[in-house]
């Protein structure tokens, strides 16, 4: 009895060790893969890719698309979780009608209140699915402002080259939502709609109003 | 979809946005909230009360001399708050600065069954700055209603500065590249 539950903690820490250890592995060969790799020669533009999220993470970052010079940053490759249909729908009405966009999906690491042992697999799905989007688009900017699922497509990203841009979104006063606290380390730039973060966060810029 | 619009006069637009928010419907369909807004002169009172339980009203009706009525979803929100005086809303951050940016004078009554405590944070540093009246919860409804009708003191957020975004892009971007990685 004692044994089988000193068993099975021990597998489990086997699993979240192997788990840890594969991703680890994943990110430094995507990081030479990419850094050995020749850039397409290109336009001069900046292929971009922007991370929306559920609703008003969307607004927010599509009000921040509106004010960059498409002629400079393109294409831009718009990543959609799978399962949110709104977002893209809200964001073709709503997107600067010369951008140079196209779109991505990739399935969600965890749907709410999913178990945790049965997001192993979809996590690792959502992982090679971020990977594929961030190897086709080649990003030489990543934007993202905090939906859960910019995490690993920002990380992969950075692993890949790209400048990262995080945005923390306009509700977080006090603290850093949980993609910002993650991003925080390895964000290029850091930006913040509240001077109170931005004391509590040294590399945090705050610009005033800008969505 | 959403009843016809509302008789003309001052009035108060409640929204809950696309989620449910019982106990705020609940409270502003009460007598003592009614009561409150025909004393402070309002005609009538429009509700949109998302994927909640119906109020205990009919769609449209008249309940002492406000005319009251009430909707699920509409597709045209911005244009139910700018017909209001009043705007009554949940905390989240997307309905807030709609109405902020509609120039309307805004209660914001945040919802504590969603144990989502950086909306409540957002409600309360805007009102800190005045741009919309905080009430506690949906049982401060009627004060909050009463401070917004009489308050002339809402400062209005400020202008957004469209360049200062794409300014620091392009920074980054001139920047020569450095490795943050290995």
């Amino acid at each position: 009895m004692l044994n089988e539950a000193l068993w099975h903690a021990y597998a489990e820490r086997m699993i979240d060790g192997a788990a840890a250890a594969a991703a680890l592995a994943c990110f430094l060969l995507l990081t030479f893969y990419f850094h050995a790799a020749p850039r397409a020669a290109g336009d001069g533009r900046v292929p971009t890719l922007v991370v929306l999220g559920s609703g008003g993470h969307t607004t927010e970052m599509l009000r921040l698309l509106g004010g960059l010079d498409a002629s400079r940053y393109g294409p831009v490759t718009l990543v959609v979780a799978a399962s949110d249909t709104t977002s893209a729908a809200k964001a073709a009405g709503m997107l600067p009608p010369d951008l140079d966009a196209t779109w991505a999906t990739i399935p969600r690491a965890r749907e709410v209140g999913q178990p945790f042992v049965a997001a192993v697999p979809t996590t690792l799905r959502a992982l090679c699915a971020a990977a594929a989007v961030v190897h086709r688009a080649r990003p030489r900017l990543v934007l993202c402002n905090g939906p859960g699922t910019c995490v690993p497509v920002a990380a992969l990203g950075v692993a890949a080259g790209a400048r990262l841009i995080f945005v923390e979104s306009w509700c977080r006063v006090e603290s850093l939502s949980l993609s910002g606290r993650l991003l925080y380390p390895v964000a290029h730039r850091f930006v913040v709609h509240w001077p109170r973060l931005r004391d509590r966060y040294p590399r945090a810029e705050y610009l005033g109003r800008i969505c | 979809m959403a009843e016809p619009p509302p008789p003309p006069g001052p009035g108060v637009f409640v929204t809950v946005g696309t989620t449910e928010f019982d106990a705020l419907v609940a409270a502003a369909t009460a007598p003592p909230f009614l009561a409150r807004l025909e004393a402070l002169g309002f005609a009538w009172l429009r509700l949109q009360v998302g994927r909640g339980a119906a109020p205990h009203l009919p769609a449209a009706s008249t309940v002492g001399g406000a005319h009251v009525s009430w909707f699920r979803f509409t597709r045209d929100l911005p244009g139910e708050m700018a017909r209001a005086h009043i705007v009554v809303s949940h905390a989240g951050a997307g309905s807030i600065l709609e109405a902020l940016e509609l120039k309307r004078r805004l209660v914001v009554v945040p919802n504590a069954a969603l144990m989502d405590d950086h909306q409540a944070e957002l409600a309360g540093a805007l009102a800190a700055d005045r741009h919309l009246v905080a009430a506690p919860g949906p049982a401060g409804l009627c004060d909050a209603l009463a401070a917004a009708a009489s308050g002339d003191g809402f400062a209005p957020l400020g202008e957004v500065d469209a360049a200062a975004f794409p300014r620091l892009v392009d920074d980054e971007m001139r920047r020569p590249g450095r490795c943050v990685i290995l």
